[in-house]
Protein backbone atom coordinates (compact mmCIF):
# COMPACT_ATOMS: atom_id res chain seq x y z
CA UNK A 1 0.00 0.00 0.00
CA UNK A 2 1.23 3.51 -0.84
CA UNK A 3 1.40 6.09 1.61
CA UNK A 4 -0.94 8.26 0.14
CA UNK A 5 -3.35 5.21 0.37
CA UNK A 6 -2.32 5.05 4.21
CA UNK A 7 -2.39 8.03 4.70
CA UNK A 8 -6.10 8.62 3.03
CA UNK A 9 -7.61 5.62 5.35
CA UNK A 10 -6.33 7.43 8.49
CA UNK A 11 -7.80 10.96 7.97
CA UNK A 12 -11.09 8.76 6.71
CA UNK A 13 -10.80 7.02 10.03
CA UNK A 14 -10.22 10.49 12.22
CA UNK A 15 -13.36 12.24 10.47
CA UNK A 16 -15.66 9.59 10.85
CA UNK A 17 -14.81 9.52 13.93
CA UNK A 18 -15.24 13.08 14.09
CA UNK A 19 -18.45 12.75 12.50
CA UNK A 20 -19.64 10.08 15.20
CA UNK A 21 -18.49 12.46 18.10
CA UNK A 22 -20.65 15.46 16.21
CA UNK A 23 -23.61 13.60 15.57
CA UNK A 24 -24.15 12.33 19.25
CA UNK A 25 -23.61 15.87 21.10
CA UNK A 26 -26.97 16.70 19.56
CA UNK A 27 -28.74 19.31 21.52
CA UNK A 28 -32.10 18.21 23.57
CA UNK A 29 -35.48 18.54 22.85
CA UNK A 30 -38.10 18.84 24.36
CA UNK A 31 -41.14 17.07 25.33
CA UNK A 32 -43.19 13.82 25.97
CA UNK A 33 -40.57 11.29 24.40
CA UNK A 34 -43.49 8.62 24.24
CA UNK A 35 -45.85 11.03 21.49
CA UNK A 36 -42.30 12.00 20.08
CA UNK A 37 -42.92 12.59 16.21
CA UNK A 38 -39.20 11.75 15.99
CA UNK A 39 -40.20 7.80 15.52
CA UNK A 40 -36.76 6.36 14.42
CA UNK A 41 -36.43 3.43 11.98
CA UNK A 42 -38.90 0.82 13.37
CA UNK A 43 -37.16 -1.85 10.76
CA UNK A 44 -35.64 -5.19 11.92
CA UNK A 45 -32.31 -5.92 11.11
CA UNK A 46 -32.52 -8.67 7.55
CA UNK A 47 -32.93 -12.41 9.43
CA UNK A 48 -29.25 -13.01 7.19
CA UNK A 49 -27.26 -10.28 8.57
CA UNK A 50 -28.63 -11.20 12.53
CA UNK A 51 -25.81 -12.48 15.29
CA UNK A 52 -26.76 -14.58 18.02
CA UNK A 53 -26.63 -13.17 20.93
CA UNK A 54 -24.15 -14.06 23.62
CA UNK A 55 -25.18 -16.98 25.79
CA UNK A 56 -25.23 -15.49 29.67
CA UNK A 57 -25.92 -16.51 33.12
CA UNK A 58 -27.12 -14.36 35.49
CA UNK A 59 -28.46 -13.78 38.94
CA UNK A 60 -31.89 -12.31 39.39
CA UNK A 61 -33.49 -10.86 42.56
CA UNK A 62 -34.06 -14.24 43.85
CA UNK A 63 -30.98 -15.68 43.29
CA UNK A 64 -31.95 -18.02 40.84
CA UNK A 65 -29.55 -18.15 37.59
CA UNK A 66 -31.17 -16.85 34.39
CA UNK A 67 -29.48 -17.93 31.19
CA UNK A 68 -30.18 -16.45 27.38
CA UNK A 69 -31.09 -20.21 26.57
CA UNK A 70 -33.51 -20.41 28.73
CA UNK A 71 -35.85 -18.27 26.37
CA UNK A 72 -34.70 -19.82 23.00
CA UNK A 73 -38.34 -19.95 20.69
CA UNK A 74 -39.16 -16.62 22.53
CA UNK A 75 -38.74 -13.08 21.45
CA UNK A 76 -36.54 -11.44 23.89
CA UNK A 77 -36.00 -7.64 24.39
CA UNK A 78 -32.91 -7.37 26.76
CA UNK A 79 -32.59 -4.18 28.83
CA UNK A 80 -29.12 -2.51 30.10
CA UNK A 81 -30.15 -0.05 32.39
CA UNK A 82 -29.50 1.58 36.08
CA UNK A 83 -31.56 3.19 38.80
CA UNK A 84 -29.70 6.40 37.88
CA UNK A 85 -30.53 6.57 34.49
CA UNK A 86 -33.50 8.65 33.83
CA UNK A 87 -33.73 8.10 30.11
CA UNK A 88 -33.97 4.57 31.44
CA UNK A 89 -37.06 4.70 33.97
CA UNK A 90 -38.83 6.12 31.13
CA UNK A 91 -39.10 3.26 28.88
CA UNK A 92 -39.55 0.58 31.96
CA UNK A 93 -43.46 1.38 32.35
CA UNK A 94 -43.66 0.12 28.30
CA UNK A 95 -41.53 -3.09 29.24
CA UNK A 96 -43.71 -3.88 32.04
CA UNK A 97 -46.79 -3.48 29.76
CA UNK A 98 -45.22 -5.48 26.75
CA UNK A 99 -44.10 -8.28 28.88
CA UNK A 100 -48.10 -8.79 30.36
CA UNK A 101 -49.86 -8.02 26.67
CA UNK A 102 -47.28 -10.61 25.35
CA UNK A 103 -46.08 -12.53 27.84
CA UNK A 104 -48.65 -15.53 26.49
CA UNK A 105 -47.26 -15.31 22.92
CA UNK A 106 -44.02 -16.20 23.44
CA UNK A 107 -42.26 -12.78 24.48
CA UNK A 108 -40.58 -12.06 27.86
CA UNK A 109 -38.45 -8.99 28.94
CA UNK A 110 -35.26 -9.08 31.02
CA UNK A 111 -33.90 -5.72 32.70
CA UNK A 112 -30.06 -6.00 32.86
CA UNK A 113 -28.89 -3.45 36.01
CA UNK A 114 -25.30 -2.27 35.67
CA UNK A 115 -26.15 -0.55 39.12
CA UNK A 116 -22.69 -0.80 41.11
CA UNK A 117 -24.32 -1.21 44.20
CA UNK A 118 -25.87 -4.09 43.11
CA UNK A 119 -29.68 -5.45 44.12
CA UNK A 120 -29.03 -3.20 47.15
CA UNK A 121 -29.91 -0.22 44.76
CA UNK A 122 -32.14 -2.36 42.39
CA UNK A 123 -34.83 -3.80 44.98
CA UNK A 124 -35.65 -0.75 46.67
CA UNK A 125 -36.57 0.37 43.28
CA UNK A 126 -38.03 -2.71 41.42
CA UNK A 127 -40.64 -2.64 44.21
CA UNK A 128 -41.19 0.86 44.52
CA UNK A 129 -42.17 1.00 40.87
CA UNK A 130 -44.04 -2.70 41.09
CA UNK A 131 -42.00 -3.83 38.17
CA UNK A 132 -43.27 -7.22 37.27
CA UNK A 133 -40.28 -8.75 34.90
CA UNK A 134 -37.81 -10.44 35.68
CA UNK A 135 -34.62 -7.89 36.59
CA UNK A 136 -30.95 -9.80 36.71
CA UNK A 137 -27.75 -8.34 37.54
CA UNK A 138 -24.88 -7.78 34.84
CA UNK A 139 -21.37 -8.25 35.65
CA UNK A 140 -18.50 -6.73 33.95
CA UNK A 141 -18.33 -9.65 31.48
CA UNK A 142 -21.67 -9.60 30.10
CA UNK A 143 -21.91 -6.11 29.52
CA UNK A 144 -18.32 -6.28 27.75
CA UNK A 145 -19.77 -9.51 25.51
CA UNK A 146 -22.67 -6.77 24.64
CA UNK A 147 -20.14 -3.90 23.25
CA UNK A 148 -19.80 -2.32 26.51
CA UNK A 149 -22.97 -1.06 27.01
CA UNK A 150 -21.12 2.50 28.02
CA UNK A 151 -24.37 4.49 27.55
CA UNK A 152 -27.99 3.42 28.92
CA UNK A 153 -30.70 2.76 28.04
CA UNK A 154 -29.39 0.07 26.08
CA UNK A 155 -31.81 -2.39 24.20
CA UNK A 156 -31.42 -5.15 22.74
CA UNK A 157 -34.54 -7.28 20.83
CA UNK A 158 -33.82 -10.83 20.17
CA UNK A 159 -35.44 -12.47 17.72
CA UNK A 160 -36.57 -16.51 18.59
CA UNK A 161 -33.93 -17.99 17.01
CA UNK A 162 -31.58 -16.17 19.65
CA UNK A 163 -30.41 -13.57 17.53
CA UNK A 164 -30.20 -9.85 17.53
CA UNK A 165 -33.31 -8.55 15.22
CA UNK A 166 -32.21 -4.99 16.61
CA UNK A 167 -30.41 -2.59 18.87
CA UNK A 168 -31.52 0.51 20.54
CA UNK A 169 -28.99 2.92 22.72
CA UNK A 170 -30.81 5.77 23.96
CA UNK A 171 -34.14 6.17 24.27
CA UNK A 172 -36.26 5.32 22.00
CA UNK A 173 -40.42 5.88 21.08
CA UNK A 174 -42.55 3.26 22.41
CA UNK A 175 -43.93 2.68 18.89
CA UNK A 176 -40.99 1.58 17.70
CA UNK A 177 -40.21 -0.93 20.63
CA UNK A 178 -44.01 -2.08 20.02
CA UNK A 179 -43.79 -2.59 16.48
CA UNK A 180 -40.41 -4.54 16.04
CA UNK A 181 -41.78 -7.00 19.30
CA UNK A 182 -45.09 -7.64 16.73
CA UNK A 183 -43.66 -8.07 13.91
CA UNK A 184 -41.08 -10.71 15.62
CA UNK A 185 -44.60 -12.37 16.97
CA UNK A 186 -46.51 -12.20 13.97
CA UNK A 187 -43.87 -13.32 11.82
CA UNK A 188 -41.52 -15.81 11.21
CA UNK A 189 -38.68 -13.59 13.11
CA UNK A 190 -40.22 -10.75 11.44
CA UNK A 191 -38.80 -11.43 8.07
CA UNK A 192 -40.97 -10.09 5.62
CA UNK A 193 -43.76 -11.95 4.05
CA UNK A 194 -43.17 -13.28 0.41
CA UNK A 195 -46.59 -12.48 -0.68
CA UNK A 196 -48.71 -9.26 -0.46
CA UNK A 197 -47.89 -7.93 2.28
CA UNK A 198 -44.52 -7.42 1.20
CA UNK A 199 -45.04 -4.28 -0.50
CA UNK A 200 -47.29 -2.47 1.88
CA UNK A 201 -44.54 -3.27 5.48
CA UNK A 202 -41.68 -1.62 2.83
CA UNK A 203 -43.68 1.11 2.79
CA UNK A 204 -44.55 1.16 6.63
CA UNK A 205 -40.46 1.12 6.94
CA UNK A 206 -39.41 3.69 4.54
CA UNK A 207 -42.54 5.68 5.91
CA UNK A 208 -41.35 5.87 9.71
CA UNK B 1 5.53 8.79 7.09
CA UNK B 2 6.03 8.24 10.72
CA UNK B 3 5.60 11.40 11.56
CA UNK B 4 2.40 11.74 9.63
CA UNK B 5 1.17 8.21 10.98
CA UNK B 6 1.76 9.37 14.28
CA UNK B 7 0.09 12.59 13.68
CA UNK B 8 -3.32 10.98 12.43
CA UNK B 9 -2.97 8.62 15.17
CA UNK B 10 -2.88 11.29 17.56
CA UNK B 11 -5.82 12.99 15.88
CA UNK B 12 -7.77 9.94 15.71
CA UNK B 13 -7.22 8.98 19.34
CA UNK B 14 -7.71 12.66 20.71
CA UNK B 15 -11.15 12.75 18.97
CA UNK B 16 -12.21 9.13 20.72
CA UNK B 17 -11.33 10.40 23.50
CA UNK B 18 -13.35 13.55 23.43
CA UNK B 19 -16.24 11.90 22.47
CA UNK B 20 -16.39 9.69 25.98
CA UNK B 21 -15.32 12.95 28.17
CA UNK B 22 -18.26 14.87 28.42
CA UNK B 23 -16.89 17.29 31.43
CA UNK B 24 -13.75 18.83 30.93
CA UNK B 25 -11.52 20.85 33.08
CA UNK B 26 -10.40 24.53 32.68
CA UNK B 27 -7.06 26.00 33.86
CA UNK B 28 -6.80 26.73 37.17
CA UNK B 29 -3.93 29.37 38.25
CA UNK B 30 -1.35 28.80 40.88
CA UNK B 31 -2.82 29.02 43.84
CA UNK B 32 -0.44 31.19 46.55
CA UNK B 33 -1.32 30.17 49.82
CA UNK B 34 -0.07 32.18 52.96
CA UNK B 35 0.78 29.56 56.00
CA UNK B 36 -1.67 29.46 58.21
CA UNK B 37 -4.25 31.37 55.64
CA UNK B 38 -7.70 30.47 54.13
CA UNK B 39 -7.29 30.44 50.46
CA UNK B 40 -10.02 30.30 47.94
CA UNK B 41 -9.67 28.40 44.71
CA UNK B 42 -12.02 28.30 41.95
CA UNK B 43 -12.13 24.87 39.69
CA UNK B 44 -13.67 25.81 35.64
CA UNK B 45 -15.69 23.37 34.00
CA UNK B 46 -17.37 22.91 30.96
CA UNK B 47 -20.03 19.90 30.33
CA UNK B 48 -20.49 19.09 26.59
CA UNK B 49 -22.82 20.77 24.31
CA UNK B 50 -25.87 18.67 24.76
CA UNK B 51 -25.36 16.77 28.01
CA UNK B 52 -25.82 17.87 31.97
CA UNK B 53 -24.44 16.89 34.76
CA UNK B 54 -26.14 16.02 38.15
CA UNK B 55 -26.07 18.98 40.28
CA UNK B 56 -24.77 18.42 44.06
CA UNK B 57 -28.40 18.30 45.15
CA UNK B 58 -30.03 16.13 42.29
CA UNK B 59 -33.98 15.76 42.01
CA UNK B 60 -34.04 12.30 42.85
CA UNK B 61 -32.49 9.79 45.08
CA UNK B 62 -31.31 7.57 42.63
CA UNK B 63 -29.60 10.18 40.79
CA UNK B 64 -25.65 10.16 41.22
CA UNK B 65 -24.39 13.96 42.47
CA UNK B 66 -21.68 15.94 41.64
CA UNK B 67 -18.97 15.20 43.95
CA UNK B 68 -15.72 16.87 44.90
CA UNK B 69 -13.23 15.20 47.12
CA UNK B 70 -9.84 16.40 48.02
CA UNK B 71 -7.00 14.37 49.00
CA UNK B 72 -5.58 14.90 52.76
CA UNK B 73 -2.18 17.44 52.57
CA UNK B 74 -0.65 20.39 53.75
CA UNK B 75 -3.86 22.46 52.63
CA UNK B 76 -7.35 20.60 54.26
CA UNK B 77 -10.50 21.55 52.69
CA UNK B 78 -12.94 22.82 54.71
CA UNK B 79 -16.05 24.09 52.50
CA UNK B 80 -16.88 23.78 48.64
CA UNK B 81 -19.31 25.80 47.46
CA UNK B 82 -21.48 24.74 44.01
CA UNK B 83 -23.27 27.29 41.81
CA UNK B 84 -26.89 27.65 42.00
CA UNK B 85 -28.01 24.73 39.57
CA UNK B 86 -30.45 24.65 36.88
CA UNK B 87 -33.97 23.28 36.98
CA UNK B 88 -33.90 21.63 33.14
CA UNK B 89 -36.86 19.96 32.00
CA UNK B 90 -36.36 17.09 29.65
CA UNK B 91 -38.54 14.83 27.54
CA UNK B 92 -38.03 11.57 29.68
CA UNK B 93 -39.23 12.81 32.72
CA UNK B 94 -42.05 14.85 33.20
CA UNK B 95 -40.16 16.59 36.92
CA UNK B 96 -37.57 18.84 36.52
CA UNK B 97 -34.32 18.01 36.98
CA UNK B 98 -31.23 19.77 38.71
CA UNK B 99 -28.18 19.75 36.58
CA UNK B 100 -25.49 21.85 35.73
CA UNK B 101 -24.76 22.20 31.51
CA UNK B 102 -22.41 24.31 29.71
CA UNK B 103 -19.15 26.15 32.28
CA UNK B 104 -20.26 26.29 36.00
CA UNK B 105 -16.99 26.19 38.79
CA UNK B 106 -17.44 25.05 42.24
CA UNK B 107 -15.37 26.77 44.46
CA UNK B 108 -13.25 25.28 47.82
CA UNK B 109 -11.43 26.83 50.77
CA UNK B 110 -9.18 25.52 52.03
CA UNK B 111 -7.02 25.99 55.05
CA UNK B 112 -3.33 26.10 54.88
CA UNK B 113 -1.74 24.32 57.37
CA UNK B 114 1.05 26.80 59.79
CA UNK B 115 3.50 23.99 59.53
CA UNK B 116 3.51 22.96 55.45
CA UNK B 117 6.92 23.56 53.86
CA UNK B 118 7.41 26.76 51.99
CA UNK B 119 7.37 26.32 48.34
CA UNK B 120 5.74 24.61 45.56
CA UNK B 121 3.57 21.71 45.90
CA UNK B 122 0.82 20.19 44.11
CA UNK B 123 -2.52 18.81 45.48
CA UNK B 124 -5.55 16.50 44.26
CA UNK B 125 -8.63 15.98 44.07
CA UNK B 126 -11.38 14.07 42.22
CA UNK B 127 -14.38 15.77 40.21
CA UNK B 128 -17.16 12.53 40.11
CA UNK B 129 -20.23 12.98 38.31
CA UNK B 130 -22.75 11.36 35.89
CA UNK B 131 -23.76 13.03 32.57
CA UNK B 132 -26.94 12.28 30.75
CA UNK B 133 -28.00 14.05 27.06
CA UNK B 134 -32.47 14.02 26.23
CA UNK B 135 -31.39 10.43 25.45
CA UNK B 136 -29.10 9.11 27.45
CA UNK B 137 -26.70 8.36 30.06
CA UNK B 138 -23.31 7.62 30.26
CA UNK B 139 -21.59 5.30 33.14
CA UNK B 140 -20.34 7.42 36.49
CA UNK B 141 -17.23 9.07 35.88
CA UNK B 142 -14.53 10.76 37.87
CA UNK B 143 -12.21 13.66 36.73
CA UNK B 144 -8.71 13.89 38.67
CA UNK B 145 -7.85 17.68 39.26
CA UNK B 146 -4.60 18.87 40.35
CA UNK B 147 -3.77 22.33 42.05
CA UNK B 148 -0.26 23.85 41.72
CA UNK B 149 0.10 25.53 45.34
CA UNK B 150 3.01 28.21 46.06
CA UNK B 151 2.76 28.36 50.12
CA UNK B 152 4.55 31.42 51.12
CA UNK B 153 5.00 33.04 54.18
Amino acid sequence: MSNTLIFRALLATAIAVGLTACSSSAPSSKGSVENSPQLENASLKPVAIRRAAPSFELKDANGDTAQLADYKGKVVLLNFWATWCSPCKAEMPWFEEFDKKFKDRGFAVLGVSVDEEGWNAVKPYVKEKNFHYRMLLSTEAVSTLYGGVDSLPTTFIIDKDGKIAAVHTGLVAKAVYQKQIEDLLETKNGALPAGDGAAEQLAYFRSN
Amino acid sequence: MVRCLLAMGLLSSSLTFGQTNVLTLGKIPTVKAKLGSTVTVKVPLQVRLGYHVNSNTPSDKYLVPLKVTWEKGMLASTDVIFPKPSLETYKFQATPLSVFSGTFEITTKFKVAPTAPVGPMAMSGTVSYQACNDRECLQPAKLPVTLQVDIVR
